[in-house]
């Protein structure tokens, strides 16, 4: 049997997300990971342990080569760890089979930070796509849903008629979420979703996050390095720094008890290094 | 998702109960689409939906466009609250006809 069979297959996964040892539900669930890349001389994430509850909006923050979009990408189960355990929705990444994953899939969005759509189709076929793989919807149902998910990130309907190499980068962004989300997912993973976006259509779609946890009951990791962003829809910021979690608490735990170096990148106040690079 | 079509105040009432969803929206869309296609004038009685997803508000938007083009009525009556809540995520009470109950909708 699928173990996430049980757990519903729609936004409201999470309400019966893994139940672990300590009696409580966790969506993901990352123990010891290390990732080393060939080549490098350091690894890049150095025994990471983070859980992720059910309808916790959770932001990854931290410097440049931090690790957190490598964290992103093995929790997306893109990257295979070096060592450690990565859960999500009670399946283990590493030993999960095709089946599984597939079905794995369906119940998660991801928004990448270039769109990653394709060139060839439409916006609008491109946001079809997990539809098409996923269900079994009739056309006027699917152009209808595209209608609807392009009005959430505020684009016009008329942008599903465009190739993506139509678009500004902002609009490409906002379809990629658009996408991300066509099929409810009770988990969505958003890589830097408001980076170069104007503050207006950004602040819209900090609100789209909140009421996509608040009514589809989403469980919502983002990454980002927008501390406006951050602060005001996380209810768990995670501080990744050099390939190991700093801290990890709501923003007022973090200010309240965070050392130096999490004031500092909560502030935004870049390390010596960074600044010895460029001097 | 189940559901009954019966006769109220000389409207059709579609009843569902449970989840409209992505498994369940198309039978949705079925019944939905056959009653206007009708002409029928068609209450949805959605007092009994648990949950509805993006496909089950298509379906409804879907149907309403079409009462529209045959020119019957088309409304939604005791929305469930999580019901409500997904269609003003969209901002869909706006525009779809929500009545209060069966009776209201007759009245209107």
């Amino acid at each position: 049997m699928d173990p996430t069979e049980h757990m519903a297959a729609g936004p409201r996964d999470t309400e019966n997300a893994i139940v672990t040892e300590d009696a409580e539900p966790v969506v993901i669930d990352v123990r010891d990971l290390v990732t080393h890349y060939p080549g490098n001389a350091e690894p890049t994430l150095k025994g990471v342990n983070m859980r992720i509850y059910p309808n916790e909006i959770v932001c990854i923050m931290g410097g440049s080569g931090s690790g957190k979009s490598t964290l992103l990408r093995q929790i997306m189960a893109l990257d295979r760890p070096t060592s450690g355990q990565v859960r999500i929705l009670g399946h283990d990444l590493s030993a999960i089979g095709h089946r599984d994953m597939h079905e794995l899939r369906k119940k998660i969005g991801v928004a990448f930070q270039g769109g990653a759509m394709f060139n060839s189709m439409t916006v609008g076929e491109n946001l079809k796509l997990p539809l098409r793989e996923h269900a079994k919807l009739a056309e006027e149902q699917m152009d209808i849903m595209v209608r609807m998910k392009l009005a959430f990130v505020s684009l016009d309907p008329e942008t599903a008629l465009k190739l993506p190499s139509e678009l500004s980068g902002g609009m490409l962004k906002r379809a990629a979420m658009a996408r991300a989300i066509m099929m409810d997912p009770g988990l969505l993973f958003c890589d830097e979703p408001s980076a170069g976006l104007d503050p207006a259509v950004s602040a819209a779609l900090d609100d789209l996050i909140l009421k996509l946890r608040d009514v589809m009951g989403m469980t919502i990791v983002v990454v980002t390095h927008e501390r406006a962003s951050a602060f005001k829809i996380a209810d768990r910021i995670v501080i990744l720094d050099k390939g190991k979690i700093l801290m990890s608490g709501t923003l007022d735990e973090l200010r309240a008890t965070g050392p130096k170096r999490v004031q500092d990148l909560l502030d935004g106040v870049p390390e010596e290094t960074e600044v010895a690079n460029w001097i | 998702m189940e559901h009954e079509v019966r006769e109220e105040h000389g409207l059709s009432i579609a009843a569902f109960r449970g989840d409209i969803d992505f498994n369940t929206s198309p039978e949705a869309r079925r019944v939905l689409l056959e009653l206007v296609e009708n002409r029928q004038d068609l209450m949805v009685d959605m007092s009994s939906v648990d949950y509805i997803d993006s496909s089950g508000v298509a379906s409804l938007i879907e149907a309403f466009q079409s009462a529209k083009t045959t020119g019957s009525r088309f409304g939604l009556v005791a929305v469930s609250p999580p019901a409500l809540r997904v269609l003003q995520l969209a901002h869909l009470e706006k525009v779809l006809p929500i009545y209060d109950s069966v009776a209201a909708a007759a009245d209107a």
